[in-house]
């Protein structure tokens, strides 16, 4: 405060804050401030500090498609969410922030759908029953609805976790209960290399989300309509003034 | 003259509406250039010099618009697989990497914004809103008069209260604080008031709110019948596609479009007699001004339908060039037809 109030307009503000009136609240204030620097530095989870381990994925695009998928899971209490998980599988992800509300996953592979749609509303249109990426927390007992969200829950070793293109409410009927031994043994995942790697395999989809290209005689075609044109162009507006009387 | 190429205000229209929509539809940033750059011939050789304003301000708003849309799309899309820095994880919403994929969506959205922007100005440079006012079906023809009425209700106010308030300065009174003000408003009423019956009078003699004439006959109530269909159709077709249940929506709105056209064409039942002093006339230009500017439409319109990938781009997750289409390439510069038409046309202007 002192180094403020050594800053012109700052003087003013110091004094208000040890005023009668705000020194009741500086208290929460320095509290709040100490809390969130605390909440900063503490590792994210307790149980991330475990032996090295692997987390199976399975991802249900719809129309029978699926991706299965095993990752390493970090044991150094690096923060690893649902979101990593997902990006560490190898699968093409396009996932936006969403400030304190944490990231929105919009496509999977070539399913689901662009930034801008997704910023409007993940994905979905007014029909509640249109499809938004869901994600989901395998177990023993079937699939249940994750309800912190994928970037707000940490990644358990040794658990399965899903993602399922789908609208409506509740688990969608066509996700299949898997065990992580079946996730490995579907994703083709090597349990004796060393380093452990992702293993991921697809089935039933159908292209990728390779872009596709046009050839450098394209791009020169174009840039050669794009130049005639402001050729074109710039004539046209010439003779257009001339006969305007525009200088 | 309207403009150096005088064409019709329904053709505008019609260039206008193609513009926008294909400003709106597509993302391909080579299309998004050559629309820019049809809009910009058009703008040089139509706009008449005493309404060509400077496109200064214009040019000083694109790098405001590309820095906010590259900034935004950087700091909350961290997808991609084309790196361009990383942030430290552990600072607050900002960390993590920043993407070439995440830069090229944000700059391909602030030239969409900006071609928008370019098309809504020069297309109200081209507009004379006289002229548009003249054309409008009989129907909103009263809405018309009201709204130009309130339209130059502001700033015929604001010539008012100045030339009140130097008249007082001149004088030596001072306006300085509420409690002086006093002396300018009962002026600025009177004025209202004054302005308002000569308004009044002159709407009047032009026979304004006379008595209307009712058309009898099957087809005076069929007019209103196909308007009010017209408009359920478009309200149900908006609200289906603000909805996305089902892919009926692009046919209920185009039939309550056309429904809601004819029906606002047809005189109503009952109305008032208008009188035109300058009837407008549509000649060879517009229509080749409109033709042309609806066929391009019409591809876009016809890719879009297709779902043709060229007419979009999409950085994420994969960043790559955008695809060429030659058929929309060679399409845009039928835009152009209105400058051709300044430069070219031997027909005399209005």
């Amino acid at each position: 405060m002192i180094v403020m109030d050594r800053v012109g307009g700052c003087v003013t503000i110091g004094r208000y804050l040890f005023s009668g009136r705000m020194r009741g609240v500086l208290p929460g204030i320095v509290a709040s401030a100490i809390m969130f620097a605390a909440l900063m530095t503490v590792p994210v989870s307790a149980t991330s500090a475990q032996e090295p381990g692997v987390a199976g994925l399975v991802i249900s695009y719809g129309n029978s498609a699926y991706s299965y998928a095993v990752v390493p899971v970090p044991a150094d209490g690096e923060r690893f969410d649902g979101v990593d998980l997902l990006e560490q599988s190898g699968l093409p992800v396009l996932a936006i922030d969403f400030g304190g509300y944490g990231q929105g996953v919009c496509k999977i592979e070539v399913v689901g759908c662009d930034v801008s749609a997704c910023r409007v509303r993940l994905c979905q249109t007014g029909d509640s029953a249109s499809p938004f990426w869901r994600y989901l927390l395998g177990g023993e007992t079937g699939w249940t609805m994750s309800p912190l969200g994928a970037s707000g829950s940490p990644v358990e070793s040794g658990k399965v976790y899903g993602w399922a293109w789908s609208g409506g409410q509740g688990v969608p009927a066509d996700m299949p209960t898997l065990s992580l031994q079946d996730v490995m043994a579907r994703s083709g995942f090597d349990s004796n290399a060393a380093p452990l790697r992702p293993a991921l395999r697809s089935i039933g989809l159908s292209g990728t989300a390779a872009p596709s290209e046009s050839s450098s005689i394209e791009y020169a075609g174009a840039g050669f309509i794009l130049a005639a044109l402001g050729g074109a162009g710039w004539m046209l507006v010439r003779r257009a003034r001339q006969r305007a009387g525009i200088a | 003259m309207s403009s150096t190429a005088a064409v019709d205000v329904r053709a505008w229209l019609v260039w206008g509406g193609s513009a926008f929509l294909i400003a709106l539809m597509a993302r391909n940033p080579l299309v998004l250039l050559e629309l820019g750059m049809v809009v910009v011939i058009v703008r040089g050789a139509c706009v008449p010099p005493d309404r060509l304003s400077g496109v200064g301000w214009l040019l000083r708003l694109a790098p405001i618009m590309l820095a906010i849309g590259v900034l935004f799309n950087l700091l909350t899309v961290r997808a991609g697989d084309q790196v361009l820095a990383s942030l430290p994880s552990d600072w607050p919403v900002l960390g993590g990497n920043l993407t070439w994929n995440a830069l090229a969506f944000g700059v391909v959205s602030a030239l969409a914004l900006f071609v928008l922007i370019l098309i809504g100005t020069t297309l109200g440079a081209l507009i004379r809103w006289t002229e548009l006012a003249r054309v409008l079906p009989q129907r909103v023809a009263p809405l018309a008069v009201a709204g130009s009425v309130a339209w130059v209700f502001l700033p015929e106010l604001t010539r008012s209260f100045t030339d009140i308030r130097e008249s007082m300065q001149v004088r030596g009174v001072a306006v300085r604080g509420p409690r002086t003000m006093v002396p300018l408003i009962v002026p600025l009423l009177a004025q209202g008031l004054e302005r308002a019956m000569i308004t009044a009078e002159a709407l009047e003699v032009r026979g304004f709110g006379g008595a209307p004439v009712a058309r009898t006959g099957r087809r005076a109530w069929v007019a209103d019948v196909v308007l009010v269909g017209g408009m359920v159709l478009l309200a149900a077709g908006v609200y289906d596609l603000a909805r996305g249940s089902t892919r009926a929506w692009p046919l209920m709105i185009g039939m309550g479009t056309i429904a809601v056209a004819l029906g606002a064409l047809r005189r109503p039942a009952t109305s008032t007699p208008r009188t035109q002093y300058r009837v407008a006339h549509w000649d060879r230009r517009d229509t080749a001004v409109a033709v042309s500017a609806a066929a391009v439409a019409g591809v876009f319109v016809a890719q879009w339908t297709t779902g043709r990938v060229a007419l979009g781009f999409d950085p994420y997750p994969t960043l790559a060039w955008p695809t060429v289409d030659f058929t929309m390439m060679l399409a845009l510069p039928l835009l152009a037809v209105p400058a051709a038409i300044a430069a070219f046309a031997s027909l005399p202007a209005r």
